[in-house]
């Protein structure tokens, strides 16, 4: 057994991510000790739950985490590996408007920028849908034109009249409105470029919301299909990260509603009726689907 | 403190003077204006020291700044092939004809992953090709694709792609060079501008963009014809291109020529014209390498991007084009317009 050695993460997104989740179903798992996981509970010597204790509360009740603010709080939790290793891991918990920020001012504060940079490893969440997409306005163009082609109202103008006004003013350029696959090469790039690792670090990538996901798309096929850009900067940039790519269902399904009064739906009902609640959790990767959310993070402390 | 190397002290940003000893701008160390002598002696509530730097340099404002805001201007693509050879890619035609278009279509491309064989690697200048990409995309709202225009600068402005060909192991870092169409007009009124075109004269691709709309109209047909290649016959006249230039001749706006009741003399115009640049450069342009595109199709004759991968193909050249520009002197506004860079060294 060695001494306890201290591992801050990375964990960056955009906003809506799952960033929260993952650290509140991850601190239910290590503490709960419900499951079989790669790393176990040392000791409560990190002295301040508070902030995880409250973000797992709602994760257990089924309640969509808050959106976070700054930066909400640190998780720290003292884990043992399989070897009797002591790692103390900490997860500042940033908003994702902080990373989004950084795409649109260029800037973050000092504080985030030490924060970036005295990292062991990076956890990246994506949204598994409802990702920013860029969409041609001749894609927009040509449906419209062939509707209107496909369904003359009689009485109207014929096709070749001016087309009927639109309600929509046309909207300026603004950083916020980029598609998020450009964000989140933009991160990565600042984090290798500005704020590069002494040496090879890993990244985990997790595609959230994994039980919406086609089963038949592996999570680094649903980044080439969706996220084209992301994906070829993944495979071929001179970014110096080690990669993996997780599907992860955190939660497990939908989410009750904040004030809930009506009956359960019956696929939140079942999730809740679980024995263990760990086992709403869903992680997906070229492995055997697990519900041990300590695997990611040890492999990225190896 | 920008850099400090035996007591002098660069204040120019971009400077790495402190690591390399050596001026961004090519400058005589002797006669920079960026940098300044630093008293050791003088404490730090100085006023002369306390100067150097910009309020926000000097812990009022502990913002961290990542830069990219915009495109690469001179200075910054200088340092970029400082470390890595990049080709530069130039692009000559009149303000319609389609430059930005391309450019945008270039780097959109890789959004839709619509590329066979390139693949994107990174880029320093997201923000900018996000910007001129904007009109072309739904949430502009915009009634049809349009472009905005280049703006009027001195300077020429860059941006940067690093991209895989053919899953090859070596990535390849293009400088795409810009600036607005109205310069290249009045290289063709005075030619003598031209030499003061350094992205042209260092260009290892120049593709000359020939607007398909206009080939289709009688009344500007000829004039496009002309306008499009006057500017490089100026810099073949005088000596200003790289001897091993690549030449490509663009067809844009494929798209209106093949929906336009005028196409066949249009392709015929444009098929003839390569030809006749080889003539007027009089044997300083070995080759003309013609393209026809639709960038930014405003119908669906043609998918968006049609013909830019093979074009963009053409671009990848991994040796520096030989500058055969002898000109010693170019008076511009700026230092990098004074004096030699890496833009302008062979």
């Amino acid at each position: 057994m060695t001494g306890t050695t201290k591992s801050s993460f990375v964990v960056c997104g955009l906003p809506g991510s799952g960033k929260t989740t993952f650290l509140a179903a991850l601190w239910h798992v290590v503490q709960s000790g419900e499951t079989e996981t790669c790393l176990r509970l040392k000791s409560l010597d990190y002295a301040e739950y508070e902030y995880v204790n409250a973000i797992r509360d709602r994760w257990q009740r089924g309640l969509r985490q808050p959106r976070t603010v700054g930066v909400a709080g640190t998780v720290g939790i003292d884990l043992m590996d399989e070897d009797g290793n002591n790692v103390q891991v900490l997860f500042p918990d940033h908003s994702g408007e902080t990373y989004d920020s950084m795409w649109v001012t260029r800037t973050c504060s000092k504080a985030v920028a030490d924060y970036l940079k005295d990292r062991h490893g990076i956890l990246l969440f994506l949204r598994s849908e409802g990702m920013k997409q860029p969409v041609p306005l001749i894609d927009i163009i040509t449906i419209a034109d062939e509707m209107k082609a496909a369904s003359p109202e009689p009485g109207t103008p014929s096709s070749d009249a001016a087309p009927a006004p639109v309600d929509q003013s046309e909207k300026d350029w603004a950083a916020e409105d980029a598609p998020d696959q450009v964000k989140i090469v933009d991160i990565l790039q600042i984090l290798s470029s500005h704020m590069p690792a002494h040496h090879e670090e890993k990244l985990a990538i997790f595609v959230s919301a994994w039980d919406v996901v086609d089963e038949n798309l592996s999570p680094e096929g649903l980044i080439e299909k969706e996220l084209p850009l992301l994906h070829q900067y993944l495979t071929n940039a001179e970014h110096g990260f080690d990669i993996k790519i997780y599907g992860l269902s955190a939660q497990g399904g939908e989410y009750m509603k904040e004030n809930h009064e009506d009956e359960l739906p019956q696929e939140l009902s079942n999730l809740l009726n679980l024995r263990n609640a760990s086992a709403r959790i869903k992680l997906v990767s070229d492995a055997e689907p697990t519900n041990d959310l300590t695997n990611p993070i040890a492999w990225l402390m190896k | 403190m920008e850099g400090e190397t035996d007591g002098r002290i660069c204040t120019n940003k971009q400077c790495k003077f402190a690591e390399t000893n050596l001026c961004v701008e090519a400058n005589d160390i002797d006669e920079c204006p960026y940098l300044q002598v630093h008293d050791a002696t003088a404490s730090e509530d100085d006023e002369e020291t306390s100067s150097l730097g910009p309020p926000d340099q000097q812990g009022v404002d502990e913002s961290v700044h990542f830069g990219g805001e915009e495109h690469l201007s001179v200075t910054e693509a200088s340092m970029l092939l400082k470390t890595r050879y990049a080709p530069i890619i130039a692009f000559l035609g009149t303000a319609e004809a389609g430059k930005t278009s391309l450019i945008a279509e270039v780097y959109d491309a890789f959004q839709y992953g619509t590329y066979e064989s390139l693949a994107f690697a990174g880029s320093k200048t997201l923000t900018e090709f996000e910007r001129i990409c904007h009109k072309a995309r739904a949430a502009s709202r915009a009634p049809k694709p349009i472009q905005e225009r280049s703006a009027v600068l001195d300077d020429p402005f860059f941006f940067h792609l690093t991209i895989r060909v053919d899953n090859t192991e070596r990535l390849i870092d293009i400088l795409l060079a810009d600036r607005s169409g109205e310069t290249y007009r009045a290289i063709a009124d005075k030619p003598a501008i031209a030499a003061k075109c350094l992205e042209l004269r260092r260009a290892a691709v120049l593709n000359i963009l020939v607007d398909g709309a206009r080939l289709c109209d009688l009344v500007q047909r000829t004039s496009a014809l002309t306008e499009c290649t006057q500017a490089l016959q100026a810099l073949a006249m005088s000596d200003g291109l790289a001897q091993n230039v690549s030449v490509n001749l663009v067809m844009t706006k494929l798209d209106i020529v093949d929906d336009h009741e005028n196409k066949a003399r249009a392709h015929s115009d444009f098929d003839l014209l390569g030809d006749r640049v080889l003539a007027q450069c009089g044997g300083s342009v070995a080759r003309i390498n013609p393209f026809k595109i639709a960038a930014r199709p405003q119908n669906a004759r043609h998918p968006k991007g049609y013909g830019v991968e093979a074009l963009v193909k053409s671009w990848i050249v991994t040796e520096p084009p030989q500058s055969t520009y002898s000109s010693p002197i170019l008076i511009g506004e700026r230092a990098m317009s004074r004096t030699p860079s890496s833009l302008e060294a062979s």
